[in-house]
């Protein structure tokens, strides 16, 4: 554990973690503003002023650990001109919003290109240290950056902290908190500074191209586990910290299991991978809506429906046309199906004490078997009768809906239909309706 | 006329979208106390008016007084209801915490919602019939419990002008019921209500004082006496084409644009 705090890994490890979750508490700004495009557009508009920054200060002859003051400078100014330009493309020139943020990215995205390209030749350094904006180069960050990004975590959870009533409901509602004045212009330009600071600084681990992700994905990931944004935020904050860790970890830890020929995996891309993979699990196994959950949910469903379709035919068999048993030859010819799946649900349906198999093979249902089936007799009868009575429908067609809906009205739906139908005998097809234990044990009375 | 005692005055409003204005030259004065419907066909400006007087859009001329003083005095005392199709309902936030905003612009920074609130926000819940829900997200209900929650919202705020921009769009019957007998308790409650509605039928029924408009002020009354078939011929019926077009003209060309000679 030691190791951590090795100098060389010291400073990417602390400075990206901090980065990941200032990163990812800054995003829930635009993603819940539906503006998740900004993050990128502000980034790409960032590079030509770095550029032109690192330049100047070279040109000055100012030492590489003494440039980052002037790369910030250049970094605002021109994400400032950035933002700029879209106000004016979008309210001044009507061009619609998306077309004026790519028109903006692809811009200073190019313009930057242009002037890297042309320090290529004269001054072979400086294009090396210009490079790393591009993808950004984790591994070289100092305990500056540590502190930078300490700074601006705290000053960020402070504005959280103190404004989130504001933030979320203008967030959520922008109208509202106009009318309300809940939101100052001072409130807003601070929070798009903090972000564009966040994103200065988050370039130099992620790079221009990459740097959106970390705003975006663990908002969105969150977003996939709760319906509440102040434990979304603290659960996007909390992938941001695994994500920012464990890049740099993997990275380091890579490079030096490889040992005499290193492979080098560089940080910026693989904590953006680690985020998609996080999503992705998210996806995948998260408790209440994830693909496999619903998938086992699905089956259930469908298994559900088959034993009750098989209760159904047995109280028909049994009960209705008076055979008391009947055999798995007859169900299978009634009941398309393949010999095991009807054994292994006789063992199934046994178990749970709904029927009884004689030793010649023949099934009978328990009563509670017959009880369950004549339910969904009725059900599936009083379901027919509603739609042709109420809904109009042709009795030749009410058949497949009634299959469905069988298995999903609960009792009190039953009680509806039942008084709203007046309790009937017959359904549309001339076949009576059972009747309800309680109807049952009245008549006996 | 005594100025106290007038839940609004609007005095010569002008609002362009664009080089057209969408209102011109409105002289619109309401009594306190009354449910109020502003109506007009669609593009008529019902909206562009309430957000006009709310300051939500820039307005080229024109004086507004609510309850006799400047909007910035009031807006504590002012709710605005606006269209639901504004938000995005899949915001993460649970019905609950929609209400609960109401009571946020008379919190300070540091005081966390009190018990005081929470009984407002219960009894909202409660009067509109959303308590089974309260703890649903907001995308999961139905249009109609969404402008439910959006009106409880409003009724924590506890105002005394109330605007409400289409809420009877598109929501269900019951959910309508529920409203409309809110709307008329609140009534009683001396509160002052303004609502941008197009449904003539339901209009006669639902309001008592009724604002017709299209782009200019047509009428301004109790619905019994504005609700005449002349009026509501001037409201829906001819298009008011030569000024609008003459207005769109004058525009374009002071501000240089290209402009053409149809209609002329």
């Amino acid at each position: 554990m030691t190791e951590i705090f090795d100098p060389l890994l010291r400073g990417p490890l602390f400075a990206c973690t901090l980065m990941g979750m200032l990163s990812a508490l800054i995003g829930l700004l635009i993603v819940f503003q539906s503006q998740s495009l900004k993050g990128e557009v502000l980034s790409h508009a960032c590079y030509p002023g770095m550029v032109v920054g690192a330049i100047i200060a070279s040109l000055l002859g100012y030492e590489s650990s003494h440039q980052l003051f002037f790369v910030f400078v250049g970094a605002i100014v021109s994400a400032y001109i950035g933002a700029l330009g879209i106000d004016l493309l979008v309210r001044r020139w009507r061009v619609s919003s998306d077309a004026a943020l790519s028109f903006i990215l692809s811009f200073s995205f190019s313009l930057g290109l242009l002037l890297v390209s042309g320090v290529q030749k004269s001054y072979p350094t400086l294009w090396r240290r210009l490079q790393v904006l591009l993808v950004g180069q984790a591994a070289t960050m100092s305990d500056r950056y540590v502190f930078l990004s300490l700074l601006l975590l705290t000053a960020t959870l402070l504005v959280a902290f103190l404004f989130h009533r504001q933030i979320i409901a203008s967030l959520f509602d922008t109208t509202f908190s106009q009318v309300q004045k809940l939101t100052t212009p001072l409130l807003t330009r601070l929070c798009l500074s903090l972000l564009v600071v966040a994103i200065i600084i988050g370039i130099r681990s992620m790079g221009v191209v990459l740097m959106s992700s970390m705003l975006l994905f663990p908002a969105v990931t969150a977003r996939l586990l709760t319906d509440n944004f102040k434990r979304l935020s603290v659960i996007a904050v909390v992938i941001g910290a695994i994500a920012g860790a464990s890049g740099v970890l993997l990275s380091h830890y890579v490079a030096l299991f490889y040992g005499e020929r290193p492979l080098w995996l560089p940080t910026g891309p693989l904590i953006c991978l680690i985020l998609a993979f996080l999503f992705g699990v998210v996806l995948l196994f998260s408790p209440q809506e994830g693909l496999v959950i619903r998938s086992v949910r699905k089956a259930r469903f469908l298994k559900r429906c088959f034993y009750e379709n098989l209760l159904k035919l047995l109280w028909k068999e049994c009960s209705e046309n008076k055979k008391g048993v009947v055999s798995p030859e007859q169900i299978m010819e009634l009941f398309p199906i393949c010999f095991f799946r009807l054994k292994r649900a006789v063992w199934r349906l046994q178990r749970k004490g709904l029927l009884i198999v004689h030793h010649d093979g023949a099934l009978e249902p328990t009563s509670l078997g017959l009880f369950k089936g004549r339910t969904l007799v009725r059900l599936h009868r009083l379901w027919e009768l509603y739609l042709v009575e109420y809904c109009h429908m042709p009795k030749e067609r009410v058949h497949p809906s009634a299959e469905e809906m069988e298995h999903i009205l609960t009792p009190e739906i039953e009680r509806t239909l039942t008084q709203l139908l007046h309790n009937p005998d017959m359904d549309p097809h001339n076949k009576p309706i059972p009747k309800t234990l309680e109807d049952l044990s009245c008549a006996v009375d | 006329m005594k100025k106290e005692g007038r839940a609004l005055d609007v005095q010569g409003l002008t609002v362009h979208y664009g080089s057209s204005p969408v209102l011109w030259d409105l002289n619109v004065s309401v009594p306190e106390g009354h449910l109020v419907g502003l109506i007009g066909p669609n593009g008529a400006g019902k909206t562009t008016f309430i957000k006009a007087i709310l300051g939500l859009i820039k307005r080229v001329s024109g004086t507004v007084r609510l309850l006799g003083n400047s909007l910035e005095s009031m807006r504590r005392r002012i709710a605005y209801v606006p269209q639901k199709e504004t938000v995005d309902w899949t915001f993460p936030m649970r019905v609950r915490d929609l209400v609960e905003m109401g009571c946020y612009p008379g919190l300070g920074l540091f005081c966390p919602i009190g018990k005081k609130e929470k009984i407002a926000v219960d009894r909202a819940l409660e009067l509109l019939d959303l308590s089974f829900i309260e703890n649903e997200q907001i995308g999961h209900l139905s249009g109609g419990q969404q402008q439910r929650s959006f009106l409880a919202r409003a009724i924590v705020q506890d105002a005394a002008l109330y605007f409400l921009d289409e809420p009877f769009a598109g929501i269900d019957q019951v959910s309508e019921q529920i409203l409309v007998d809110v709307l008329r308790e609140m009534r009683k409650q001396k509160k002052s209500i303004f609502i941008v509605h197009h449904d003539l039928l339901s209009a006669r029924e639902y309001f008592d004082w009724a604002v017709l408009l299209n782009t200019r002020l047509i009428a301004s009354g109790e619905i019994n006496q504005v609700f005449t078939p002349e009026i509501l011929r001037q409201t829906y019926g001819q298009k008011l084409s030569l000024i609008e077009d003459l207005l769109k003209i004058s525009s374009d060309y002071s501000k240089g644009h290209h402009v053409h000679d149809r209609n002329l």
